[in-house]
């Protein structure tokens, strides 16, 4: 389901009107704005190119629009080339980087725009789930994906069906705490998650990875901590943390499989520590959200794969 | 004869008398209204920088805690902010201003203060707010005193003026 109100919100007159003379909501990806340049819509598989050439003012108009006019606001998420917005959509941005002291400060002659449509897919994890359980003890999870695959939409049903409780069990229901580093799993606005994430879910919006997931055993008990996109070695030392607390983890990483995992460096001391008992590995063969394999590390083979 | 005279002088000083008392009280509104406004900044500062509210929010958030006609301005503003009725912040602040002058008793030069303040708004980041923040307090600090001072001078004397003026024609026609 598309919520296209808060997509609209922030588009200029005139471009709000192309996107609605096309209709094309369904399947609609991206919108991407670069200035001087067609505008384009990224469907499912195809490209939409528009007779509209983006003007920098557009662009302006959109950002203003995206931030509530109040740039600060967005500081940090600004550092990292995107910013969220209500309805969990996020919105990428390129343009001339500030640096201050060899860091990002800010970005500022915005010329691209990436608007990626945000989705929630209810029962997109219905599969997948059998095998988040081990004598109905949830198993610490990696999903495996590359962008634009729907890990985010899985791990957010997932989180759903946990907190809710799995084919209505309320013994396999979990008290949860979402990471939401990006606000996208949750996409909370005013703290408020817009997004289905069940009734057992506290999330902790806009916070980093580290910092959240020990904030989160500290503070709200949970029985499973969700977080996207775990990369960093801070990162680790806090899932590694996780799990001397006893608290299961479900996470995401990109990567294409798992050979992902083993390959890089920051991930040695968790693969060590026999942090992750399954991972679930995606791509977009057959549409976002094709699971490929489901991969156990006890038994190192791979329990299921796409026929 | 004698009733109709008598009321039309009573009507006389009663609203020469009147008319000092509101001329005078314009003097001790703009003071007040500056005082409101200063409280109201100061809330809008705490807001954008402890917790870093978006503009809207915060004038919204702001505007529940201030008394009216202020209260109702910075309403204003963030609505217009809100549905994307304005190009920028400032545009927003100039509309929400020229729409509610005849229920403002600030001067020019006040509203000038704070339009100077909404040029910077949102563009800044943390820091440069703070900056502006204390540069428009500077200045409505030094609008207050002279406001103050002018409200004591004035309001008794625009509040005397105007019952002798209705009394010097009351005398007159006599």
């Amino acid at each position: 389901m598309v919520n296209t109100k808060d997509i609209l919100n922030v588009l200029p007159p005139n471009i709000k009107s192309i996107l609605e003379e096309t209709s094309i909501y369904e399947g609609l990806q991206e919108i991407r704005l670069r200035v001087n340049k067609p505008l384009t819509f990224q469907l499912n598989n195809n490209e939409i190119i528009t007779q509209y050439i983006c003007t920098s003012s557009d662009i302006k108009n959109i950002v203003q629009r995206i931030s509530n006019y109040s740039i600060y606001a967005f500081e940090e998420e600004l550092r990292q080339g995107y910013i969220t917005i209500k309805g969990g959509h996020r919105i990428g941005i390129c343009g001339s980087c500030v640096i201050e002291d060899g860091r990002i400060k800010t970005i500022k002659d915005i010329a691209s725009l990436n608007i990626r449509i945000s989705r929630e897919i209810n029962g997109c994890s219905s599969k997948i789930m059998p095998y988040l359980f081990k004598n109905e003890m949830v198993v610490n999870t990696i999903i495996i994906s590359p962008p634009k695959c729907g890990k985010t939409t899985i791990l957010r049903d997932i989180t759903r069906v946990l907190s809710n409780g799995y084919l209505s069990n309320k013994k396999s229901a979990k008290k949860i705490c979402v990471v939401d580093e990006r606000s996208e799993i949750a996409a909370c606005c005013s703290g408020v998650p817009q997004m289905d994430v069940g009734i057992r879910t506290d999330v902790l919006d806009g916070c980093p990875k580290s910092e959240g997931i020990m904030m989160a055993i500290r503070s709200m008990s949970p029985d499973v901590i969700v977080c996207d996109e775990i990369g960093t070695y801070k990162d680790m030392d806090s899932v590694l943390m996780a799990l001397n607390s006893g608290v299961n983890l479900i996470t995401t990483i990109h990567g294409f499989g798992i050979e992902d995992l083993y390959k890089r460096a920051v991930f040695k001391d968790i693969l060590e520590n026999d942090v992750f008992k399954r991972a679930i590995v995606l791509s977009g063969v057959n549409g976002a959200g094709t699971v490929e394999y489901i991969y156990d590390f006890q038994k190192n083979e791979k329990i299921w794969r796409r026929e | 004869m004698f009733s109709i005279k008598t009321i039309g002088m009573l009507l006389i000083l009663g609203a020469s008398s009147a008319a000092g008392f509101v001329y005078a009280e314009g003097f001790r509104k703009r003071y007040s209204e500056l005082m409101e406004l200063q409280r109201a900044i100061y809330q809008f500062q705490g807001e954008i920088e402890y917790t870093h509210t978006p503009i809207p929010e915060a004038l919204l958030k702001v505007s529940e805690k201030s008394k009216d006609p202020i209260g109702q301005v910075l309403k204003q503003i963030s609505i217009l902010l809100q549905n994307n009725e304005a190009k920028d912040v400032y545009e927003a602040f100039k509309l929400a201003f020229d729409s509610s002058k005849s229920s403002l008793c600030l001067s020019k030069e006040d509203i000038n203060i704070v339009l100077d303040m909404a040029k910077v708004l949102g563009d800044a980041d943390i820091e440069g707010h703070k900056k502006v923040f204390n540069y428009t307090l500077e200045k409505l600090k030094g609008q207050i005193k002279i406001a103050e001072n002018l409200a004591q001078k004035n309001v008794k004397m625009y509040r005397y003026l105007g019952v002798t003026l209705g009394g010097m024609t009351v005398i007159m026609l006599i």
